[in-house]
């Protein structure tokens, strides 16, 4: 990779509109007047202090005083914040800082290895071209109706996409998951553990959605990975079943479609969408039998099961290292702890990635330095 | 007689505030003296407790009334020209970190942006965080440093240090820095 100055931006006459001269900048920045000769004539490359005061003095950021030839490509990083907010700068710059981690780490993993995904061709994102796709999957793989995270974990690790489990809360800002996608083709899924059962089984198969369809792009893409999730988790069949069922049930439907949920492990606004795609292929668009959302929503909220995924499987409170490690390999069945220790031998104690283990992971600083501490002595 | 400069900024990393913030009261303080110093934490810290919860459960106390009120109240927010030189120093640095493949967290880049914009000293316990600081000519200061800086000043009381080693003895493993702040602490 090549860097230089960007000669637009550093030249004899952008200084002078400046006020400026060779002069004056080397007055400013220490120092002499032919080494910022040499770097107007691009010879030479400002050392990282000179650059970025070089950088203040003309009021530009690194993107516009320099320009790189030849660079590497760079991971694509996709998330959905919560309720759909829009992503602000802050939120790419934290995703940013994730991947540059994730890619470090990832040299020391054997993920990716897997086999490789078929994707579809010319996929639609509408929900009957979703649900074809999830029926097809489901048969393909030979995964039960009713299915379960270990199902879902076993396709991750079967086509060589690792999980990385994190503690983000249950108002994160980077919603439910994270998909890291690296310039070598390796993908890393980072899942939220503070995500309600439902919604955390839901998450996995979006993300399944966003693999098998990769010619999709933005919002077409999370719709499909949406309508995907939404028909492999509960399958249209059942919808219709339910559907069916609808005007005998009258008002009793809304506790049908929260005991149905249950049984399914999916959450009630789930069920009802599906409903909703089962009352279009009956044509009843006009004369809907639905309850109302806020009826669906109100007694799903009544009758809601707020147990996180972590509290399922590490009960309230911080798991210890130990713990967090064996269930991320046992159960996420995930070779990230594994790559974080090798890196962790190379980078040496004297430079533990502390701030960065506590940021993806959503730990403390002083938990993610107990996880590198336990890592380390393993190995 | 010469007019008195504004003083130092002095700004806490996450891990320095989380560590300290407790055994010291108050913590964000101005330390008299020649130079004189001021302690701050910047806006991302409160941000960062905010989005995680174990962050919340660990450090409890932070989140009480008289913690929050503090940082608020502490907070360095660079304005006007200081704010675009940090959002410059961020461009510079982010791009430094990526490219050296230097594990530095979004607040800590964002920390050393803002203590190159006001001069200030960024107190961190990081070695990539200090190594960085030197690339980029920032100040930096360990927490011992802090501490004993702090103690010269008569802002820490030797009673205010034991209770800091106690307080960090109830953890299983004490970082490196605090194991420093002990053995100064048996040698005074």
């Amino acid at each position: 990779m090549e860097v230089k100055l960007n000669p637009n931006v550093f030249n004899a006459e952008a200084l002078q509109a400046k006020g400026l001269n060779a002069s004056a900048v080397a007055k400013s920045l220490g120092v002499s007047r032919e080494c910022v000769s040499k770097w107007l004539g691009g010879e030479s490359l400002p050392k990282p202090d000179k650059l970025l005061a070089l950088g203040v003095l003309l009021g530009v950021a690194y993107g516009e005083l320099v320009v790189r030839f030849g660079d590497v490509a760079t991971p694509v990083v996709n998330f959905r914040r919560k309720q759909n907010r829009v992503q602000d700068a802050e939120d790419e710059q934290a995703c940013d800082a994730f991947a540059t981690f994730i890619q470090q780490v990832s040299r020391y993993s054997q993920a990716g290895s897997g086999l490789t995904i078929a994707p579809l061709s010319n996929p639609r994102s509408d929900y009957d071209y979703a649900a074809m796709a999830a029926d097809f999957f489901r048969r393909q793989l030979n995964l039960p109706q009713k299915i379960e995270s270990r199902d879902l974990v076993r396709w991750f690790k079967l086509f060589g996409i690792n999980l990385i489990p994190a503690f983000w809360g249950d108002k994160q800002y980077y919603g439910n998951a994270l998909r890291v996608s690296l310039p070598k083709g390796a993908t890393w899924v980072v899942l939220n553990l503070d995500s309600k059962v439902c919604d955390f089984l839901f998450w996995m198969a979006h993300e399944i959605g966003h693999s098998i369809a990769p010619g999709l792009e933005g919002s077409e893409s999370e719709k499909f990975a949406d309508n995907f999730a939404n028909a492999l988790l509960f399958p249209p069949l059942e919808a219709d079943a339910l559907y069916a069922r609808l005007p005998s049930l009258r008002g009793a439907a809304v506790g049908a479609i929260v005991r149905k949920a249950k049984e399914w492990n999916v959450s009630p606004y789930t069920v009802l969408t599906a409903l909703r795609f089962a009352e279009k292929r009956h044509g009843k668009d006009n004369k809907s039998s639905l309850p109302p959302d806020g009826a669906v929503m109100a007694a799903a909220r009544r009758s809601a099961d707020d147990t996180t995924v972590a509290e399922r499987v590490f009960g309230k409170g911080m798991p210890s290292p130990e713990e967090f490690v064996k269930q991320g390999e046992q159960w996420l069945m995930t070779e990230f702890f594994a790559a974080l220790a090798a890196y962790l031998v190379k980078l040496g104690l004297d430079n533990m990635p502390i701030g960065s283990v506590a940021h993806l992971l959503g730990l403390s600083p002083d938990d993610a330095y107990g996880l590198i501490m336990y890592l380390s002595k393993r190995g | 007689m010469a007019k008195k400069g504004l003083p130092t900024v002095i700004l806490l990393d996450s891990c320095t505030y989380f560590r300290l913030g407790r055994s010291f009261r108050p913590m964000l303080t101005r330390l008299d003296g020649d130079p004189e110093y001021v302690l701050k934490v910047i806006a991302e810290l409160d941000r960062e407790f905010a989005k995680n919860p174990r962050l919340q459960t660990k450090f409890w106390w932070a989140r009480g009334a008289e913690h929050a009120e503090e940082r608020a109240s502490n907070r360095y927010t660079p304005s006007g020209r200081k704010a675009k030189d940090a959002d410059i120093a961020f461009s510079f640095i982010s791009q430094h970190v990526k490219d050296e493949h230097i594990q530095l967290s979004l607040v800590d880049m964002r920390v050393l942006s803002a203590g190159y914009a006001c001069k200030g000293i960024v107190v961190t316990d990081d070695k990539a965080m200090q190594s960085v600081a030197d690339m980029f000519g920032i100040r930096w200061r360990n927490s011992l440093g802090l501490i004993q800086l702090m103690y010269e000043r008569e802002r820490a009381t030797l009673d205010d240090i034991d209770g800091l080693i106690d307080y960090w003895r109830e953890f299983d493993d004490m970082p490196t820095s605090m194991l420093n702040i002990k053995k100064w602490r048996s040698s005074l």
